[in-house]
């Protein structure tokens, strides 16, 4: 069917030129880069070469990245997740009117201010000079620093639930909210405990707002470079080797095929995630 | 029964306290500490570290760029982007437009910062702030427009219909009757944006030239172990002039009822 153009047609044309210009013209422009002929310190030349690709899926090295940064990701969603349901449980469907909204504006308030002022804060408290050994040691508890929270993956997930668990209460609060109370009365007279009630009604409706806690956590870590540089100690993620590769090295078409493979990984998790786990439903 | 909704409150109030504030408390408490590092137990109280930022050039510098970076973002990402937050809503089944505009929204900032810095490069452009601000408006585009959409959805649409019915054309009614109804998501909008772009780290990291960012100078000084105290200063000025600010908006976006938009 052929629709008539409206003013509304119009008004989309702003956004759209911007778009293509700053966002879309620039991929294409990172995509003709990865098969050009790469070299370090900007020494590359212009061609057809599958070669970055190449080197980038199949060196052990970048294997390894890869490895690395999917399991922090996934640990650090597991982990948000984990301490983010019993809080949006709570606050849905224990507390009653808007409390638990607020709750939340408590939870983002200090959320949105620096994160890297966080990460400062978090470098201070579990370092090994820092505020969590110092009061062990002060106690009398230890005799020497622990050094396994500083330094170490441990410490990027630790941040990372830190910085995610909002984004992660929010869905799934509406979710958990949206859940009308005779499905639960449902589900008891026909002899459903706690537990079961749980896992076969509360759980599954509540898949979408796990989704959309999923593309908040998991996606943008695959981009995450300042984390892992600040309390990391050798964690060496993807966003840390592209973030080399660019300014660094300055081997722009081998930086350009890691940047596209990360794109492609992430198109395809969003894409999952809205087609199938119902947060377009959410969102209307 | 109880019991269980006492120990979700417990877990509730723990992680609030010890996960989300007990680390900006830290810095706030040992921003007034006479020693450098973050020791216990506190050394005495002082005000010095607050002296040496309200002090340091490239500390103030840095949030006047912040504030330029922030305020171009801003009027751009309005310019653009509230025009077709009506767009969105209205043509809501062209579901290519949906998509087209939230991708910047999706991917990783890493994402926008590298591929916005091989492109100016590659055009020969100078980096500087208009450069971050450029690339900065790529993010709110869809920041905006996730707002002001919720926004509009929720309009009822029979003040329209009555604008038409006294007379007024598509034009007048929307420029009387329908902008007006937005304008408190359109400032939710903008405030968002400022505060976002003001503190955005990730993709300013790779579009700035020569000048600093609040954000950026932050990045610089972590480097440098003395720099310890006066960054947790500046810090502490940062948060406690932030919470203000951002307890100031989401109370108003509550008592208006804006921005529930789940996406954003």
């Amino acid at each position: 069917m052929k629709r008539r153009l409206s003013i509304y047609h119009i008004y989309a044309i702003p956004t759209t030129a911007y778009l293509l210009l700053f966002f879309y013209i620039p991929i294409i422009t990172i995509i003709v880069y990865s098969f050009w002929i790469g070299g370090p310190f900007y020494e590359f030349k212009p061609g057809f070469t599958l070669e970055n690709y190449v080197r980038f899926l199949t060196s052990r090295v970048t294997q390894n990245v890869m490895i690395v940064t999917n399991v922090v990701a996934f640990l650090s969603f597991l982990a948000t997740l984990l301490v983010a349901y019993p809080i949006a449980y709570f606050l849905a469907r224990v507390l009653k009117g808007d409390t638990g909204l607020r709750i939340i504006l408590l939870m983002l308030i200090p959320l949105e201010m620096n994160y890297l002022i966080r990460i400062f804060a978090w470098r201070n408290i579990l370092g090994e000079q820092g505020f969590i050994n110092n009061l062990l040691l002060t106690l009398g508890i230890i005799d020497e620093p622990v050094r396994i929270f500083f330094h170490s993956m441990y410490a990027v997930i630790i941040v990372i639930v830190h910085n995610a668990l909002p984004y992660a209460v929010f869905p799934l609060y509406i979710t958990l909210r949206s859940i009308p109370q005779n499905l639960y009365q449902a589900a008891m007279d026909l002899g459903s405990n706690r537990v079961s009630t749980f896992f076969r009604v509360t759980l599954p409706l509540s898949m979408p707002g796990i989704a959309v806690a999923f593309l908040f956590i998991y996606v943008p870590m695959l981009g995450e470079f300042a984390i892992p540089a600040l309390v990391g100690g050798k964690t060496f993620l993807l966003g840390n080797l592209i973030t080399r590769q660019y300014l660094d090295v300055g081997n722009w078409p081998y930086a350009s095929a890691a940047t596209i493979s990360l794109l492609i990984i992430t198109l395809i998790a969003s894409f999952l995630v809205f087609k199938y786990m119902g947060v377009r439903r959410l969102y209307e | 029964m109880s019991k269980i909704k006492l120990m979700l409150a417990g877990f509730t109030a723990t992680v609030i306290t010890l996960l989300i504030y007990f680390p900006i408390a830290v810095v706030v408490v040992f921003s007034f500490n006479e020693g450098i590092y973050f020791l216990l137990p506190l050394k005495g109280f002082t005000t010095k570290w607050y002296e040496e930022v309200l002090s340091n050039m490239e500390f103030f510098e840095s949030i006047v760029n912040s504030m330029i970076v922030a305020a171009m973002t801003t009027s751009g990402a309005l310019l653009v982007g509230v025009p077709a937050a009506f767009s969105f809503v209205r043509l809501r089944r062209n579901t290519p437009f949906v998509g087209f505009v939230l991708l910047p929204f999706l991917v990783p900032w890493l994402v926008i910062g590298v591929i916005s810095l091989v492109f100016f490069r590659t055009l020969g452009l100078q980096l500087s702030l208009l450069t971050v601000s450029l690339s900065h408006i790529i993010y709110s585009i869809p920041l905006v427009i996730l707002i002001v959409a919720a926004r509009v959805l929720s309009l009822n649409p029979n003040y329209e219909k009555a604008s038409m019915d006294l007379g007024a054309d598509r034009m007048r009614t929307f420029i009387n009757v329908t902008l007006p109804l937005t304008y408190p998501a359109i400032a939710v909008a903008a405030l968002i944006t400022f505060i976002w772009s003001f503190d955005n780290f990730i993709i300013t990291f790779f579009t700035i030239g020569t000048e600093q960012t609040f954000p950026i100078w932050l990045w610089g000084s972590l480097r440098h172990p003395t720099q310890v105290p006066v960054i947790t200063a500046a810090s502490s000025l940062i948060i406690i002039i932030g919470s203000v600010v951002v307890y100031l908006l989401e109370s108003y976006r509550i008592r208006k009822g804006i921005g529930i938009t789940l996406l954003e």
